[in-house]
């Protein structure tokens, strides 16, 4: 787990509210969620300024904060709601601190008219129709946000079984608009904590899978003592390490590298999909049930593989962009990042 | 497991700076032969070049005429070597592995004599590890020295040790006693003495720097002794993590992938650029854990469960990669082309299973790794 001050603090807080050794079941809308107790902390405004509106703390506070929220495999839109909060920082626009807020993480095709109403749909938006408010950067750059109350929503699940609703907009009147981050940055941003959350995850799935080797005894000894046994218990620790590795790297940048950001996301996506792989092959069919632990990260795992950007997209932007480089090694040894090919 | 992010310093960076610019100088392309990794061309006269700007040998003391720099420093040589397939196949076991092992085990006579032939480039170094009825498992070591007042009689053979046949010195391990482990000393034989007979092994490349060395009563005087008699298991076992947690344990494909790179290949194939990008954002990351791993040493931590770690996805990625590569070629390439490019392509299609063996195979690692994870 991250050193981080922010961490040791809410070590107690996440694991009487997300208790380590539960198996989770499906979650509901945000009401039925532990987010009161969440907000009633300031968590959901960590990384943002106080004198805009926000807890206070650093990028890197906001990064071990999802990473503490992965591991805990925690059933609130940790990623989504400060993200949410550093775009109406960014454009300037007012944050309620009292409510709850999401972004799209699908495609958005959202405009403002010439009336001042905003209309498209808004896909993937987690807990889209049960958080107070969404923020999205419209066709034209600019930051919207919009209440959840004044769309049509379509309900759906992620892979996890967390809600990821769709909003249809249709003349709305928005509750801001203004000049903010661009959806590149948003992505990028949002990716970062993404990568966190998932090198919690996977901590967790190393933890569990490590002890759970320990204790079932297969054929007289605990099956943890079979090398084929300890190749998965190693492969999961070294997932969670280098992933865990590359969200350190992104949170102490003061700003983040598109570069940086994308490969990191490459290879944080991969490992997930590796481990969870190597967690269920490790547990047999214990793994594969509901009521035990492992789905709970598994299936988080797989949700976010593909968020803010699928792999084969962002390899095909790394590879463009090295076919042009002047030196392929010099992309990984130089601290000067190269302008990444769209 | 923790490995903490770090980023070069502007001093560093400026080192960087300067490895590129006398590279550019001494060896432009074409002028030498390119190497896989560490496995690079035997090359004398580069190794006492690099020497004189002071990166060989950069971990040692500067009273033994070493370069007192730190292995963060030490990491930024060496990448910029691999990167270009450089001969340094004469000074590379010294540099990396036995001048550290003699600083911390040898007598002060010892120091005096060795260290600073190694910082100048001098001394190449050949490790006699194993042998052929014991290849990781170095507590079943045969080979003997037997001791006579203050002489040592050596015998019996080690093999696959890479470039003794090269090597102004062998440092070998032998057995001193019955004991598993207790009972293995180290010594260094200077090439030449009487009773080694050194026979190169072709590789599976053709290549000759795998070696047999067969040890017929050797005769040592006690001052070829390395460390406490005994004392050869951990200083073996400390010279092994010194092996396995460099960025030249995953770096061995880099000469391949910067050619390939822009080739029309790629340029033109919207596949091969996915496959690209994809090598390119796990070897950023692998970087990224060599250089966390550097800063630990420098720290004076003994990171090996991480080093380890590292070394056995990395070397596997590797592979992986050469057979990405491999992929889009399209043809099998031959190793007798003209274009040494394509012959390097070849060579590392023959070599590659080796880089999962050598400084501990994948399954040893392993084992490493999970014990470690237990004690944790």
């Amino acid at each position: 787990m991250s050193t981080s001050d922010l961490t040791a603090a809410l070590a107690d807080f996440f694991s009487a509210t997300w208790p380590p050794d539960a198996a989770a079941g499906e979650c509901g809308p945000l009401s039925e969620s532990p987010w009161n107790s969440f907000r009633g902390l300031d968590l959901h405004l960590v990384g943002i300024d106080e004198a805009a509106g926000g807890s206070g703390g650093t990028f890197a506070d906001l990064m071990a904060l999802a990473e503490l929220a992965g591991y805990h495999a925690v059933d609130v839109p940790v990623v989504e709601a400060t993200t949410a909060a550093w775009l109406l920082e960014r454009a300037g626009l007012p944050i309620d601190g009292a409510a709850s807020h999401s972004i799209p993480i699908g495609p958005t095709n959202l405009v403002v008219g010439d009336d001042g109403t905003v209309s498209g749909t808004l896909i993937d938006v987690p807990w889209g129709a049960s958080v107070d408010l969404v923020v999205a950067v419209d066709d034209d750059g600019q930051t919207v946000l919009v209440a959840s109350s004044d769309a049509t929503t379509r309900p759906g699940v992620d892979l996890a079984g967390q809600p990821r609703d769709t909003l249809v907009l249709e003349d709305v009147r928005p509750r801001g608009v203004a000049t903010g981050a661009s959806a590149e940055q948003l992505r990028h941003r949002a990716a970062a904590l993404r990568i966190a959350q998932t090198a919690g995850a996977l901590q967790a799935t190393a933890d569990l899978t490590r002890r759970y080797a320990g204790e079932r005894v297969q054929f007289g000894r605990p099956i943890g003592a079979f090398q084929a046994v300890q190749a998965h218990v190693v492969l999961l620790e070294q997932m969670a390490v280098m992933t865990t590795g590359l969200a350190d790297r992104l949170a102490i940048e003061p700003e983040l590298h598109p570069f940086d950001v994308v490969a990191a996301q490459v290879v944080s996506a991969e490992n997930a999909v590796e481990a969870c792989r190597a967690a269920h092959q490790a547990h047999g069919a214990i793994g594969m049930t509901r009521e035990y632990r492992l789905h709970t990260l598994t299936r988080r795992l797989h949700t976010w593989s593909g968020d803010f950007g699928e792999t084969i997209d962002l390899s095909a932007r790394l590879g463009a962009t090295a076919s042009q480089a002047p030196s392929f090694a010099q992309m990984i040894l130089d601290d000067t990042r190269p302008e990444l090919a769209s | 497991m923790n490995l903490a992010p770090t980023k070069l310093t502007d001093e560093e960076r400026n080192l960087q700076t300067e490895v590129r610019a006398f590279l550019d100088e001494r060896l432009p392309p074409g002028t030498y032969p390119l190497g896989l990794g560490m496995a690079g061309d035997v090359d004398p006269d580069f190794s006492r070049d690099l020497a004189a700007q002071g990166w060989v040998g950069m971990a040692l003391p500067t009273e033994y005429g070493g370069g007192g720099r730190t292995a963060v420093e030490r990491q930024i040589v060496v990448e910029e070597l691999l990167t270009r397939g450089a001969p340094i196949g004469f000074h590379w076991t010294a540099d990396r592995q036995s001048g550290l092992n003699i600083l911390h085990n040898g007598t002060e006579e010892q120091r005096r004599e060795l260290l600073p032939g190694i910082a100048r480039g001098e001394y190449s170094f050949a490790i006699g590890m194993s042998e052929p009825d014991a290849g990781s498992d170095l507590a079943s070591l045969r080979s003997k020295a037997v001791r006579e007042g203050n002489t040592w009689h050596v015998n019996g053979t080690k093999i696959w040790t890479s470039g003794a046949a090269t090597a102004t010195h062998i440092l070998g391990l032998f057995r001193t006693s019955d004991d598993r482990h207790g009972g293995m000393t180290q010594f260094i034989i200077p090439a030449g003495t009487p009773g080694m007979r050194i026979s190169p092994i072709p590789f599976i490349d053709g290549t000759q720097h795998f070696c047999e060395v067969v040890f017929d009563d050797l005769q040592l005087s006690d001052a070829a002794r390395l460390g406490e008699v005994g004392a050869g298991w951990g200083q073996n076992t400390s010279e092994l993590a010194l092996e396995r947690g460099g960025v030249d344990r995953w770096m061995s494909l880099m000469p391949i992938l910067e050619r390939w790179a822009t080739t029309e290949t790629v340029r033109d194939s919207a596949a091969a650029q996915i496959d690209l990008g994809r090598i390119l954002a796990r070897l950023w990351a692998y970087r990224g854990m060599s250089l966390s791993i550097a800063r630990l040493v420098d720290a004076g931590r003994f990171p090996v469960v991480e080093a380890a770690l590292v070394k056995e996805m990395a070397t596997q990625f590797e592979q992986e990669s050469l057979a990405l590569v491999r992929r889009h070629y399209g043809r099998a390439p031959s190793l007798n082309s003209a274009d040494p490019w394509e012959a390097l392509l070849a060579q590392a299609i023959l070599v590659a299973p080796s880089w999962t063996l050598r400084g501990g195979t994948t399954e040893i690692l392993r084992s490493v790794i999970s014990k470690g994870l237990v004690q944790r």
